[in-house]
C-alpha cells in the first residue's frame, strides 16, 4: 500500500464519515479516498471502530426534558436542581471544606507554639546538703557541698529544700546565688582557714603600671 | 448514528435556545432529544455505567439552567460535552475506588453481557474495544470525540481542556497505536 501524503485529506476522514463537511468539500474528500487505498482503508477501520464504540445506554428523553422544565419552574440553578441520586459536592464545596481544615491546622499549630513558648518547664528542686568538713588541711579544703536531686536524698537532717536556694556546682563548691553570709560561722571561720593554707592564689588585680616622663614629654 | 440531527427544516440549536430563553418550553424538549444521545454514549465511554442517565440529565438541567449566560462562544454541544465530563469526573472523584466506575470496554461488555448478546459478540468489535483499552485516557477521549461524535480539534481541545493542536497530536498517536494493535 503506497503512502498516502495528503494529510489534509485524511485529517477529514472523520469528519466525512460523520457527514461532517460541506458538499463541495465532501465531494473531493470522497474523490481522494476512490483514487487512495491507504485512505479506503483508514476509513474503513474508522468505520468499523465507530461501530464497536457507537453503542449507547438508552436514555428517557422525555424524563430529561421533564427534568429540564420542572428546574425552570423552580427557578432552579446550579445550586438546587433536581436531586439525582446522591447529590455531589461542588468543587466550591470542596474548596471551602479544604480552606476550613487548613485554618484549624494553622489555628492548631499557633495555639500549640503559644503554650510551647509560655511553658517554661521548672527545674527540678535542689537539695542543698552541708556537711561538716571532714578535714582541713587540703588545699582543697572547704566545706562539702554536695547538690542532690530530691529522688537521691538521704541526708534529711540537713537537707533544706530550697526553689530559692544558692544553686552550688558540686564539682567546685562555689556559691552562684547568695554568699558566705549563709554559712555560719564556723562554716566562714573553716572557709578562712582553708583559704589561709592555700598557696600561689593569683593576683586578683592587674599590676600598677607607671610611666616615667623624659624631659621632651615622651614615655619610656 | 441514530440521533436525530438538525435537518434543513428543523431549527439549529442557536435558534432553539432563543426559543427556549422566550418561554418555549418544546424548544428544551427538542434540544434534549437532538445531543442526549451523543451526550449518553460520550459519559458511557468516559466510564460511567450506572448513573449514564442520571449525569445526562444533570448535565441538561446544568446546562439550563445556566442557559443565560452562555454566549454561543462555543457550540452547545461542546459546552454540554464539557459540563459532562466535569460531571463524570467529580462523580469519579468522590467515589474513588468504586466500582460504580468502569471503562468502556468493561461497560460495553457489562452491556452485552446484560443482554444476553455476548454469545454473538463480534470478535472484531471486541478486538477494537481491546485497542481502545491500549489508549491513554486522553488519547482514549480525544479519539472517541473524533470518530463517534466527529467533533472537529477545536470543539475536542475545548471539552478537554487542551489545544487543538494537541488534540490533533491525540488522535493520530491513537490510530497509529489503534492500527499497530491490530496488524
Amino acid at each position: 500500500m503506497t503512502e498516502c501524503t495528503r494529510d489534509d485529506m485524511r485529517d477529514r476522514l472523520p469528519d466525512l464519515l460523520n457527514e461532517r463537511l460541506d458538499a463541495a468539500t465532501r465531494a473531493e474528500v470522497a474523490r481522494h479516498v476512490a483514487s487512495c487505498a491507504e485512505c479506503a482503508a483508514e476509513l474503513e477501520l474508522l468505520r468499523s471502530m465507530r461501530s464497536a464504540l457507537a453503542p449507547a445506554p438508552r436514555v428517557d428523553v422525555r424524563r430529561i426534558a421533564a427534568a429540564v422544565a420542572a428546574s425552570r419552574g423552580a427557578g432552579a440553578r446550579e445550586a438546587d436542581v433536581i436531586p439525582l441520586g446522591v447529590r455531589q459536592p461542588s468543587r466550591f464545596d470542596r474548596r471551602l471544606a479544604w480552606r476550613i481544615a487548613a485554618g484549624l491546622v494553622v489555628a492548631a499549630l499557633g495555639l500549640g507554639t503559644w503554650f510551647a513558648a509560655q511553658y517554661k518547664p521548672s527545674d527540678p528542686p535542689v537539695t542543698v546538703a552541708k556537711t561538716p568538713p571532714q578535714h582541713t588541711d587540703s588545699a582543697t579544703a572547704v566545706p562539702q557541698v554536695a547538690s542532690t536531686r530530691p529522688a537521691a536524698t538521704s541526708h534529711s537532717s540537713t537537707t533544706t529544700q530550697a526553689p530559692a536556694a544558692p544553686r552550688m556546682l558540686a564539682s567546685r563548691g562555689l556559691v552562684m546565688d547568695g554568699g558566705v553570709t549563709d554559712l555560719s560561722d564556723g562554716d566562714v571561720h573553716l572557709l578562712l582557714q582553708s583559704l589561709d593554707s592555700l598557696t600561689a592564689i593569683p593576683d586578683a588585680d592587674p599590676a600598677p603600671l607607671s610611666y616615667q616622663l623624659d624631659d621632651d614629654g615622651g614615655a619610656r | 448514528m441514530t440521533e436525530p440531527k438538525p435537518t434543513a427544516d428543523e431549527p439549529d440549536d442557536d435558534a432553539l435556545i432563543a426559543r427556549w430563553r422566550s418561554g418555549d418550553e418544546r424548544a428544551a424538549t427538542l434540544l434534549v432529544e437532538r445531543h442526549a444521545t451523543p451526550l449518553a454514549r460520550f459519559v458511557a465511554g468516559l466510564g460511567e455505567r450506572r448513573e449514564v442517565e442520571e449525569v445526562v440529565q444533570d448535565t441538561f438541567v446544568r446546562a439550563f439552567a445556566s442557559l443565560d449566560g452562555f454566549r454561543g462562544e462555543s457550540a452547545l454541544r461542546t459546552w454540554l460535552f464539557t459540563i459532562a465530563r466535569n460531571l463524570v469526573r467529580d462523580r469519579a472523584r468522590s467515589r474513588k475506588g468504586s466500582r460504580d466506575v468502569v471503562s468502556i470496554e468493561d461497560w460495553h461488555a457489562a452491556t452485552e453481557h446484560d443482554a444476553l448478546d455476548a454469545a454473538v459478540a463480534d470478535e472484531t468489535n471486541a478486538r477494537m474495544r481491546t485497542a481502545v483499552r491500549t489508549l491513554t485516557p486522553m488519547q482514549r477521549e480525544v479519539f472517541t470525540l473524533r470518530v463517534t461524535e466527529g467533533m472537529s480539534y477545536k470543539e475536542i481541545a475545548a471539552v478537554v481542556s487542551t489545544t487543538e493542536g494537541a488534540a490533533r497530536v491525540h488522535y493520530h498517536n491513537a490510530l497509529r497505536a489503534i492500527k499497530e494493535f491490530l496488524e
